[in-house]
């Protein structure tokens, strides 16, 4: 029965991309969207139930033979939080796009095209996750990447065609390097003399040293370089906060809690393979110091950020450090918090970035200092972006509480004395850095006018002195959206640690 | 592998191998866009006749499907329509950032040598193909990253990065006399929708920025 859902999650994304550029009436489109968009989750929820139960991990269908696809629960995981994210989003979009369109920031065809490309996005990650072949599973992320760069070029300003570019332009040359290494991994495969061995992951974890050491060393450092700047690993994140900031919210969403999620399972499945050869140390000093680095770089810019998206983006820069130093601490603790921090990071960092796009459409400014009084007019937004940013650093009973102890656990079983010393302060002084900007948006007094201030009039777009529109309503499908991501955090956050932990016992 | 290559193909590979690493540095040198894209046709013709050589020594019909697919897109396809966005954008030089040529010119052999001592432990074990293929491969890849970093024109930076790929489809040859067929068809497709997505974009960029100058795509920071 679960033999083909893969099928369904890859190439229905891609019919529903068709007949969104079909209807083209902007409001069917968007419940279109959201009906869609729901059943892709109810595909992906019955997969990740049912994946223990297939025959084989490698997958047969129907035109493709067998091989092509490889499905286990890492897929199936990771297939469900794509479909997550991607409903949530959707729910939040129309009405996001509605009023843009009501600031005629964009036109009514820009609505379709859209949804087509996100979509189309959608398509290409399940791609990713579903592939068997690591050549292929390469494809796949350059995809992504191509597709991507159509949203985050969405607005037609002169800011998002330059974070486009270099989103582009950074990560195709990035992800090249990785073609290189997945060059040499294929030289590995075939001067090993192996007989019937590919590129095929399913062959490949299982073939055991089949690799000459050196060709793997090198393999393994072209891609993680790749894979890494992808993911937003720094010093190779210069892309990701101006691509952040620059596209839609809930396209920031989308970004930051699953592409970057997919760059990290592509690298995970090549470690698996090049750990064969290599030995597990040779790859975890890189993580660790690749994911400390990400967390010094992303500190000083969060603290002294003022402006609420790239606050939000050089966030993800250090989520994506703590993500890699619980996979070079490994161990079962670590492997743990990898997948509950990939979950918990997606979720929340949704939030944070649907917030904050719902912050500007009612400020109209990104910038931080400007956005004051949050609590006085706007107290759901307050709520959420209160709440949420401090689970973000942390703070029960939200996921990341349980998630980032647990890669402090790993480093002590590990015994990375230095290493985990350093992810402490780190962590807590972005979380000092992080409470600022917080405190400052929720809190305090805002003037609804400024005399002297000179500001877009919002129905004759002319440029006139006086009172700010700041009241018009957050949309019932943003609040909607938003409710719906805290709610999971919050509930599941408390419910998984109890799963785990009935889970520990009964070994 | 598949056996071993003949002399006379050994020697034809090799001078075309050094043709690949010519044109790549003669993008280096050259400043005006035309000249830049008659260099990587140069390039890509020469990889499209690498292909046809070990394909007709080992009578290997995909390497001759390969060749083929790299002639039509990489010599028709592509130099065309960077022809066309170069016109449509009117753009004739470009300028140095960080080195000037003949610096530029010396640092490509340094990253020529570079390569071939850092691929060293790889290449001792390798065949003679291999050996000279794969450091090409590196250094084409190093010498697109050199012209990404030192030119400011966004048709420049393609350029850049379509040499990189070049260096990776060399690879793929050097190393197993080409990837797998369908992961092939995969890179190629996401080259030319790459390109085409970058030949757009900057032309969007020259509409709104007046300029293909990245320099002056400087609005985001911090």
């Amino acid at each position: 029965m679960y033999e083909n859902i893969h099928l369904y999650l890859i190439f229905l994304p891609v019919a529903f991309a068709l007949i969104t550029k079909a209807i083209r009436r902007c409001l069917i489109v968007e419940y279109f969207s959201m009906a869609a968009s729901f059943i892709l989750l109810v595909i992906s929820y019955m997969f990740l139930t049912g994946v223990g139960t297939l025959a084989s991990k490698t997958l047969k269908s129907p035109i493709f033979g067998e091989g092509l696809f490889y499905a286990d629960h890492l897929s199936a995981f990771m297939a469900f939080l794509i479909s997550l994210i991607f409903f949530i989003t959707s729910i939040y979009s129309g009405d996001y796009l509605e009023s843009e369109l009501k600031r005629r920031v964009i036109s009514e065809r820009k609505v379709s095209d859209y949804y087509f490309r996100g979509f189309l996005f959608v398509s290409a990650m399940m791609m990713v996750v579903f592939i068997n072949n690591i050549g292929l599973m390469w494809a796949s992320v350059e995809a992504t990447t191509l597709v991507s760069a159509l949203l985050v070029g969405f607005y037609n300003t002169r800011e998002s065609a330059e974070a486009a570019w270099k989103y582009l332009i950074i990560c195709t040359v990035a992800i090249a390097l990785s073609l290189f290494g997945i060059v040499l991994l294929n030289y590995a495969i075939i001067s090993s003399k192996v007989p019937g061995l590919s590129l095929d992951y399913s062959l490949l974890s299982t073939a055991g040293k089949f690799a000459d050491l050196s060709i793997m060393k090198f393999s393994f450092v072209f891609v993680l370089i790749g894979y890494g700047t992808k993911a937003g690993l720094a010093p190779m994140h210069t892309w990701l906060p101006d691509a952040y900031s620059q596209s839609p919210a809930p396209v920031s969403a989308m970004l930051s809690g699953v592409l970057s999620a997919c760059s990290t399972y592509s690298l995970i499945r090549f470690e698996h393979i090049a750990r064969l050869s290599t030995g597990q140390n040779f790859a975890s000093d890189y993580f660790i110091v690749f994911g400390l680095l990400s967390l010094f770089v992303a500190f000083p810019f969060i603290v002294l950020q003022n402006d609420i998206k790239r606050l939000v983006a050089y966030s993800s820069i250090e989520h994506t450090g703590i993500i890699y130093l619980a996979l070079g601490f490994g161990g079962p603790f670590g492997l743990i918090a990898v997948f509950y921090h990939t979950f918990y990071h997606a979720i929340l960092k949704s939030l944070m970035f649907l917030t904050a796009g719902s912050i500007i459409s009612v400020y109209k400014t990104n910038e931080i200092t400007k956005i004051k009084g949050l609590f006085e007019h706007h107290k759901f937004l307050a709520v959420a972006v209160f709440i949420g940013g401090l689970g973000l650093c942390g703070m029960p009973p939200f996921g990341i509480f349980f998630s980032e102890p647990m890669v402090l656990l790993a480093a002590l079983t590990a015994k990375k004395y230095l290493a985990a010393a350093l992810y402490l302060i780190c962590l807590s002084l972005i979380f000092i850095g992080f409470l600022n900007h917080l405190s400052k948006m929720t809190f305090g007094h805002y003037a609804k006018c400024h005399a002297e201030e000179v500001f877009e009039c919002e129905n004759c777009r002319r440029a006139t002195a006086g009172c700010r529109a700041l009241d018009i309503n957050v949309g019932f499908k943003m609040k909607l959206a938003i409710a719906i991501l805290f709610v999971i955090s919050a509930v599941s956050g408390v419910y998984m640690i109890s799963a785990l932990k009935r889970r520990w016992r009964r070994r | 592998m598949h056996g071993e290559l003949s002399q006379a193909v050994l020697q034809n590979v090799n001078i075309l191998n050094t043709f690949l690493l010519l044109t790549a540095i003669m993008s280096v040198v050259f400043r005006r866009i035309r000249s830049q894209i008659t260099a990587y046709f140069f390039q890509s013709l020469a990889l499209a006749l690498i292909c046809v050589q070990i394909g007709k020594a080992f009578n290997n019909g995909h390497l001759y499907f390969a060749a083929g697919l790299t002639f039509g897109v990489k010599c028709l396809l592509i130099p065309l329509f960077l022809l066309y966005i170069s016109r449509k954008t009117m753009v004739v030089k470009d300028g140095e950032k960080f080195f000037k040529i003949p610096t530029a010119l010396m640092l490509s052999g340094v990253l020529i040598i570079f390569s071939f001592y850092i691929l060293h432990p790889i290449s001792v074990h390798a065949g003679p193909l291999t050996r000279t293929a794969l450091n090409c491969s590196l250094s084409l890849i190093l010498i697109g990253l050199l012209l990404m970093i030192n030119r400011t024109f966004a048709l420049t930076q393609i350029i850049g990065i379509l040499i990189i790929e070049n260096g990776l489809f060399l690879a793929g040859i050097a190393t197993t006399y080409g990837m797998p067929l369908i992961v092939e068809l995969g890179a190629f497709f996401d080259v030319i929708v790459g390109v085409v997505l970058m030949g757009v974009l900057s032309s969007k960029i020259s509409r709104s920025f007046d300029t293909l100058d990245t320099e002056k795509l400087n609005l985001l920071k911090y």
